[in-house]
């Protein structure tokens, strides 16, 4: 028992060192130096305390599409339209804010965060229904809601909704009242979209673990055909876990502009719904493990920045990185065994030794 | 007439990719294997094609490599899914996100901007212009276009005439049985998803030779996954398969005539976006299928692999 839970800490480890050395290699064929790529990518994800602030700043929707992804993983669905859902709920989060007027702080803020919330549970029903209704692959359909999404999302943006300055690809700016307070200022600001992420996570973790409704949702997940037996209504399960994937999804949108941009651009998003999906994958969907995952990848994101301008190596190698890694997780039977394999190796030595 | 005429052109011309590649993901969803790889393969192939064509000087050279390299990463599915029965979907997912990190990293690292040189390419069939009438618009289509309506016969011949077909087949229903009646069912999936890879490498290679003549970063942009689409709606048979690949090339010509005329006073976006609102209609009304392969996504693990 012990044993398996040491190779379920040690599997996701060697998985990650096996796929940075991989991309390691890919930069050192392209004539760079790995070491010095990946220590400017450090320095830059958590080299000060401005490179930590951005490492947050871009943690949390990271986070909140491992969550999204999570609970439906729960309920045994790959949900992988959580880009497509995030692009909308940023549009309602950015209508709300932009086109309400008059209400105090303490009302527009929950307020646009609903419709951000809102906007992302509908653009997610549609497949959702063809899933529960008609077993329409949902993962076909998804993919296909994220590039429409996107292409719907450009066509509002510069179109109806553009903002009065020409030279911005994106609307105008959200009313004062809709914005989150900040928590630290300065050059690097740290807005409370952390605070609200972090509450998000308890709460989810605690419904999940602690409540008889999240007990049978996971039920539904590990095997639906007893949990159907057993009384449990399993199609709703499924219908509620992926409209609050949708949700939790439409919340990253709302974060975006109302915590960081202040407006909506039209590709805000370098992808942050498929960034959830391996460490939702590698933490099994559970909340808090993912805010570890959601932090390194948050400082993947903000160090390739830092690393492109000071070393010159593309920032698209986190891509790879993030590639290599879910093949790595689909592969876990074989990184399973290999551990397997080398532990009995171990144990051989160590029997010999004390001989 | 000639505008018509042009259209059928295009449409045809736009649905060779996701002709060939869709028809190669039947081999393997016959076999019982998941492939949403498709979409990484098609753009692995087509970077490939691009690399093999620059530096050898030669089109035909950038078709093969097209089709090697995406054979390897169909192997690497393989090896994953079939031999050890890891997830298919998160595989095929992950192998996609890679591919385009990959081609995306290596060509901004070599050339510093998202778009290849030109290179050698095969976009017309000249000596089939002197026949009358039909002849200009033929030679109009890429010499790929003709492999693919050829091998769209090949391919029903193999599943519907051959014993080969016949286990192919069984091996998506049942893997069990057919092992017990002394099939090996691993080598049949291997090679359907070898099979699959080729062919999304070819269609790959397509979009860089054929369809233009050059690499350009995410140039796939869904045409992967609308082959699995085209697959499922086409009822996992070759002549389904080509009619729903051609309503797809319908739809995207159909769409690039629409933007160019600006005949609707709608963003160019939204008409982008028709051919994927075809493919999610689609789905809609046709998914409830019983001609899925039974055994489809389940992984059928050898004895000593099961830990």
């Amino acid at each position: 028992m012990k044993k398996n839970r040491f190779a379920a800490v040690l599997s996701p480890i060697c998985m990650l060192l096996f796929s940075f050395l991989l991309a390691g290699l890919l930069i050192l064929a392209l004539g760079k130096s790995p070491l010095v790529a990946y220590g400017a990518l450090f320095q830059g994800a958590f080299g000060s305390s401005t490179a930590w602030i951005n490492t947050i700043n871009k943690a949390v929707p990271i986070c909140l599409a491992a969550f999204a992804v999570g609970i439906c993983s729960k309920v045994g669905v790959f949900n992988i339209g959580v880009e497509g859902q995030l692009l909308f709920g940023a549009l309602g989060s950015a209508l709300a804010g932009i086109y309400i007027t008059g209400l105090p702080a303490f009302l527009h803020i929950p307020l646009c965060i609903s419709a951000g919330m809102l906007s992302g549970a509908l653009w997610a029903l549609i497949p959702t229904v063809l899933y529960i209704k008609r077993d329409a692959n949902i993962i076909v359909s998804n993919i296909l809601f994220n590039l429409v999404a996107k292409l719907v999302l450009i066509a509002l943006v510069l179109g109806p909704f553009r903002g009065d300055n020409a030279m911005v690809p994106g609307t105008n700016r959200i009313q004062e009242t809709a914005a989150l307070p900040i928590l630290v200022g300065g050059s690097a600001k740290l807005s409370s979209a952390v605070l609200l992420m972090l509450g998000v996570a308890i709460l989810l973790y605690i419904y999940l673990n602690h409540t008889t409704n999240g007990f049978e949702l996971r039920a539904v997940g590990l095997n639906h055909h007893a949990a159907s037996y057993a009384g449990i209504p399993s199609k709703k399960y499924v219908f509620f876990a992926l409209l609050a994937g949708g949700m939790l999804a439409g919340m990253i949108g709302a974060m975006e502009v109302q915590g960081t941009y202040l407006m909506l651009y039209n590709d805000f998003s370098p992808g942050y719904g498929f960034d959830g999906i391996p460490i939702a994958l590698l933490a099994q969907g559970n909340p808090l493990v993912s805010i570890v995952g959601g932090l390194l990848f948050g400082g993947l994101r903000s160090g390739s920045q830092f690393m492109q301008i000071a070393v010159g190596v593309d920032k698209e190698i986190i891509t790879v990185i993030q590639g290599l890694l879910v093949i790595c997780i689909a592969a876990e039977p074989i990184f399973r065994r290999g551990i397997n394999l080398a532990g009995r190796w171990l144990d051989r030595r160590i029997v010999a030794w004390k001989q | 007439m000639e505008t018509m005429m042009l259209l059928i052109v295009v449409a045809i011309r736009l649905a060779t990719p996701i002709l060939i590649t869709a028809t190669g993901a039947m081999f393997s969803e016959r076999s019982g294997v998941i492939n949403l790889g498709t979409e990484g393969m098609m753009l692995m192939g087509s970077f490939a094609a691009m690399m093999a064509s620059l530096y050898s000087g030669s089109a035909w050279v950038g078709v093969l490599a097209g089709m090697t390299s995406a054979m390897l990463v169909a192997l690497l599915h393989g090896v994953i899914c079939i031999e050890f029965g890891g997830n298919q979907i998160v595989s095929s997912l992950g192998i996609n996100m890679f591919l385009l990190g990959f081609t995306s990293f290596v060509i901004k690292s070599m050339y510093g901007t998202s778009i290849s040189v030109q290179i050698p390419s095969i976009q017309r069939v000249p000596f089939l212009e002197g026949l009358p009438f039909v002849g200009k618009y033929l030679a109009q289509l890429p010499p790929l276009t003709y492999i693919a309506f050829l091998i769209v016969p090949i391919a029903y011949y193999i599943m519907n005439r051959t014993p080969i077909g016949i286990r192919i087949k069984a091996v998506g229903d049942d893997p069990v049985t057919l092992e017990t009646a002394g099939v090996n069912p691993w080598r049949y999936r291997y090679v359907c998803l070898m099979i699959c890879g080729i062919l999304s490498g070819l269609g790959g290679a397509y979009m860089s030779l054929g369809q233009m003549n050059r690499f350009v970063t995410n140039m796939i942009a869904g045409r992967g996954y609308m082959a699995i689409v085209a697959v499922k709606m086409g009822k996992w048979q070759p002549v389904g398969i080509l009619l729903t690949a051609m309503l797809f090339g319908f739809s995207d010509a159909i769409q690039l005539q629409l933007q160019v005329s600006q005949a609707l006073p709608i963003a160019p976006e939204l008409i982008q976006a028709i051919p994927y609102l075809v493919g999610l209609i689609i789905l809609a009304a046709f998914m409830r299928s019983s001609a899925a392969p039974l055994a489809l996504g389940k992984a059928y693990v050898k004895n000593k692999h099961k830990t």
